[in-house]
């Protein structure tokens, strides 16, 4: 079910309805049937994968518990991961096994693999959630969930389902429970409400209208002029982030009609001053995932430099993996390895040189640099392999643009678009806008609403998908 | 677990009160201008008609006049509103009425027919019914029918009414949301001219070439056969292939058919079908489910059209004359005695040839 729906609100204001005047247990139960709802609404097929996923996870922590084994931990993790390897990554495995066979003289073979099977929304999403679980309880960070109601309204709870964020049981768990208990925190409908309004606004307005030109121009690299892909860059870069954070500004609006605080993913990443900080600031449940459960299990930064460098690079691969099986993605995740490289190795030299810092100007031209370099590399993310990713690049390279004059006129709505994205990241950087509504006077909140309802008229007609649906 | 809210449980309740009470300001608003641009046909109004809502408005106006007067009357796609010439009927003295329309199907067909019902239930004599037969109107992917199906059906209620056939038809082409979105906020559909509307520049319109007084839409008269029109082969699927809906919709068209007791004519679109047998499935389906109706079959076999009738995918003019005149011979139309006067009352400012204004007056 698609969040920007009429349904999505219907089964929303029913669920949270349910989950505050029925008896606790009952509550969890409403929730939960909300939530398989939510996810069989458009296949019902791949409730079973959920279920699935749910029964070995819930099953698993108990196991976990009891024995404590890794090989018992393992055979979890790697059971998890059948799912997500044939779904997403089976497909890929073969081409690049043929690729590799082709080299040393293996004929050719043509033809794509697994072309027919539809990726299980969120499956990347849930796959992670349930590893954190079995690892969490195997560190004896949480007990295993007896309840498997509970657990699965876990592994289910559809404001983070399908899109994150990546939620961890010991922040999660405990709230599912204090539904319909005087534990759960009152009604609050404003800062919520103002919430969901925004993730609408950024979404629905911004990054949809964002996604028209930018499908229309990668699609059609080759044939564009070098002005038309560097405005389809900027565009990318605008519309991933309005996407995914939008979304996340729906699913926390909607979980905290519950009483439930989930994860921001986001703390304005266009806005960092370097590259680090930005990884810190982008997809943060993701991130915070890899650095627990990859990153400081390999040693971290704890174990000198090259095993450091070893370590982040083995991270942005693996991020890069998680977002899809492809050699763009991987080049993009390689690509932020690398600037996370020369990040640590220019912080290095500083310290050794004493360079004195720039202050304002440093972190605004920080900033800038660190936005371009990933508009840059979100070239690899959005292209469709890699041959248009450097056409894109090797267009965007031919500085300087001589047909501004044709191609500004021709996508001045969409220009439009980014200047309201502007203005808009700006007040929301300087300003946690929802709760300043929440606070405001009543024909100020009036005047909010009925602007951002009336601004959806300029939204595209077309449905478009979440990004992050996909992984 | 977050502590619990500091906040006392009236200042919650005030605050809570406030948003609810914005909000139903703020729908208010939103709903109100809806009402403006889709109800009051604001839109319209604002940037002209030149959208699939004004030709299907426009097809409705003449409906209304027609209606009770015309011989015969076509349903179905640009391949009617652009296939089928109103001349060769009005020479004959025949009173035509296209209700094709650019992307039209069975569930076009069965609302505009459905909506003039009770003025055809009046008459003595029902007219001649037409019904385009299209694969993509029938098939699973192809045509939604949304834009023209939000212009047409402008009730909640007749909405609401025929709500779970509605969903299982937008649902099979993937648009069940927006179904539901555009039931409560029909004017969203504007959304698709953005664009044009914030930057001032002209729709691409879906009036292309002007309509006649009985809504055919002559195109020009020049052979462009680029996209393989008359060339178009239907691989016919089994009956299971098509979209349920659209044969539930096909039958609901014939029911109207068959409550009237009209003669019913199935045209077979000629840029995808070269014989019958090419829908064969199909027309052995509409047999099977009204055995009573003798339905006749516009094959375009009988019709004899080469390339130099096309004009890129429909029918030029003299390809659309020649489907006319078959389909007055396959249908054994007959002149109507009192063509004159329903053609003073359907089209009154109609500017007919004088010889026939003369010969029609009493």
């Amino acid at each position: 079910m698609n969040f920007i729906s009429l349904e999505y609100f219907i089964l929303l204001v029913l669920a949270v309805t349910a989950s505050r005047i029925l008896k606790p247990k009952l509550a969890v139960c409403a929730v939960l049937l909300a939530s398989l709802v939510f996810y069989g609404w458009g296949y019902p097929p791949y409730l079973i994968l959920l279920l699935g996923m749910g029964a070995l996870a819930w099953t698993g922590g108990v196991a976990v518990e009891r024995w404590r084994s890794p090989i018992v931990l393992w055979a979890l993790i790697i059971t998890a991961l059948v799912p997500l390897f044939y779904f997403k990554y089976l497909g890929f495995s073969i081409t690049t096994f043929n690729d590799i066979a082709t080299l040393f003289g293996a004929p050719a073979q043509t033809g794509s693999y697994m072309a027919a099977i539809t990726l299980p929304l969120g499956i990347s999403f849930f796959t992670f959630q349930a590893i954190s679980y079995v690892m969490d309880v195997y560190r004896r960070e949480i007990s295993a969930e007896r309840s498997p109601v509970t657990f699965m309204l876990f592994k289910a709870f559809f404001p983070q389902l399908v899109a994150g964020p990546i939620e961890r049981a010991p922040h999660l768990i405990p709230q599912l429970k204090a539904l319909g208990t005087v534990q759960q925190p009152r009604l609050d409908l404003a800062t919520p409400g103002f919430q969901i309004l925004k993730g609408l606004l950024i979404k629905f307005v911004i990054a949809d209208n964002m996604a028209g030109p930018v499908d229309t121009l990668f699609a059609s690299a080759a044939t564009r002029t070098p002005a038309d892909m560097l405005l389809a860059s900027y565009f990318f870069s605008i519309q991933i982030y309005c996407d995914f954070y939008g979304y996340t500004m729906i699913a926390l609006g909607s979980a905290k009609l519950f009483g439930v605080d989930l994860i921001n993913n986001f703390n304005h990443p266009y806005y960092a001053p370097n590259i680090q900080q930005f990884w810190r600031r982008w997809h943060i449940s993701l991130m915070l995932w890899f650095r627990d459960y990859v990153y400081v299990p390999l040693g971290g930064n704890r174990r000198g430099r090259i095993i450091l460098i070893r370590n982040v690079l083995i991270v942005m691969a693996l991020t890069a993996l998680w977002h899809g099986a492809n050699y763009t993605f991987l080049i993009w995740g390689l690509g932020h390895g690398a600037l996370l490289m020369l990040h640590r190795l220019f912080g290095w030299a500083r310290q050794q040189i004493k360079l004195p810092s720039l202050g304002i100007i440093g972190r605004i031209l920080g900033a800038l640099l660190t936005f371009h370099a990933v508009t840059a590399l979100w070239v690899f993310f959005r292209a469709p392999d890699l041959a248009t990713a450097f056409v894109v690049l090797s267009k965007i390279a031919t500085l300087p643009l001589s047909d501004w004059h044709v191609t500004l006129p021709y996508y001045s709505f969409y220009l439009g678009v980014g200047a309201l994205f502007v203005v808009f990241s700006l007040a929301d950087y300087l300003s946690t806008i929802e709760s300043r509504l929440a606070a405001s006077a009543l024909p100020i909140q009036a005047v909010t609403i009925a602007s951002v309802l009336l601004l959806t008229y300029a939204a595209p007609f077309a449905d478009v998908q979440f990004i992050y649906f996909q992984f | 677990m977050p502590p619990p809210s500091p906040m006392s449980s009236s200042s919650i309740s005030n605050s809570n009160l406030r948003f609810l009470a914005a909000l139903i300001v703020g729908l208010g608003v939103v709903l109100s201008a809806d009402h403006w641009l889709y109800a009051r046909q604001g839109f319209l109004r604002l940037f002209g008609p030149g959208t699939q809502e004004g030709q299907v408005l426009h097809k409705v106006e003449i409906a209304d006049r027609f209606a009770p007067v015309a011989d015969v009357i076509m349903f179905g796609s640009s391949m009617t509103r652009s296939g089928i010439s109103s001349q060769p009927f009005l020479e004959q003295h025949i009173v035509p009425l296209n209700l094709g329309v650019s992307g039209g199907g069975p569930l076009f067909a069965y609302k505009a027919l459905a909506r003039i019902e009770p003025l055809l239930a009046k008459r003595s004599h029902p007219p001649t019914l037409v019904l385009e037969v299209n694969p993509d109107g029938f098939l699973l992917g192809k045509w939604d029918e949304y834009p023209q199906f939000i212009s047409l059906e402008r009730s909640r209620f007749a909405v609401f009414r025929d709500f779970p056939s509605l969903l299982s038809h937008f649902r099979d082409a993937r648009l069940g949301s927006r179904l539901f979105n555009g039931w409560w906020l029909p004017s969203s559909y504007y959304r698709a001219f953005r664009e044009q509307v914030f930057t001032g520049t002209s729709f691409p319109g879906s009036f292309f070439y002007e309509e006649d007084i009985a809504g055919y839409a002559p195109v020009p008269n020049m052979a462009r056969a680029s996209s393989g029109p008359f060339g178009t082969q239907f691989a016919e699927p089994a009956l299971s292939g098509y979209k349920r809906s659209a044969l539930e919709y096909a039958v609901r068209w014939l029911e109207i058919a068959a409550r009237l007791n009209a003669k019913v004519v199935i045209h077979l679109a000629p840029a995808y079908f070269s014989s019958a047998d090419e829908a064969k499935n199909l027309l052995a389906f509409f047999r099977t489910q009204f055995p009573l109706i003798n339905f006749i079959v516009l094959d375009p076999r009988d019709i004899g059209l080469t390339a130099r009738e096309a004009f890129d995918a429909h029918p030029n003019e003299s390809g659309a004359r020649m489907i006319a005149l078959n389909l007055i011979h396959a249908a054994a139309l007959r002149p109507n005695p009192r063509f004159g006067e329903a053609m003073a009352q359907a089209a009154p400012s109609a500017r007919l040839p004088p010889t026939e204004l003369a010969a029609a007056s009493p």
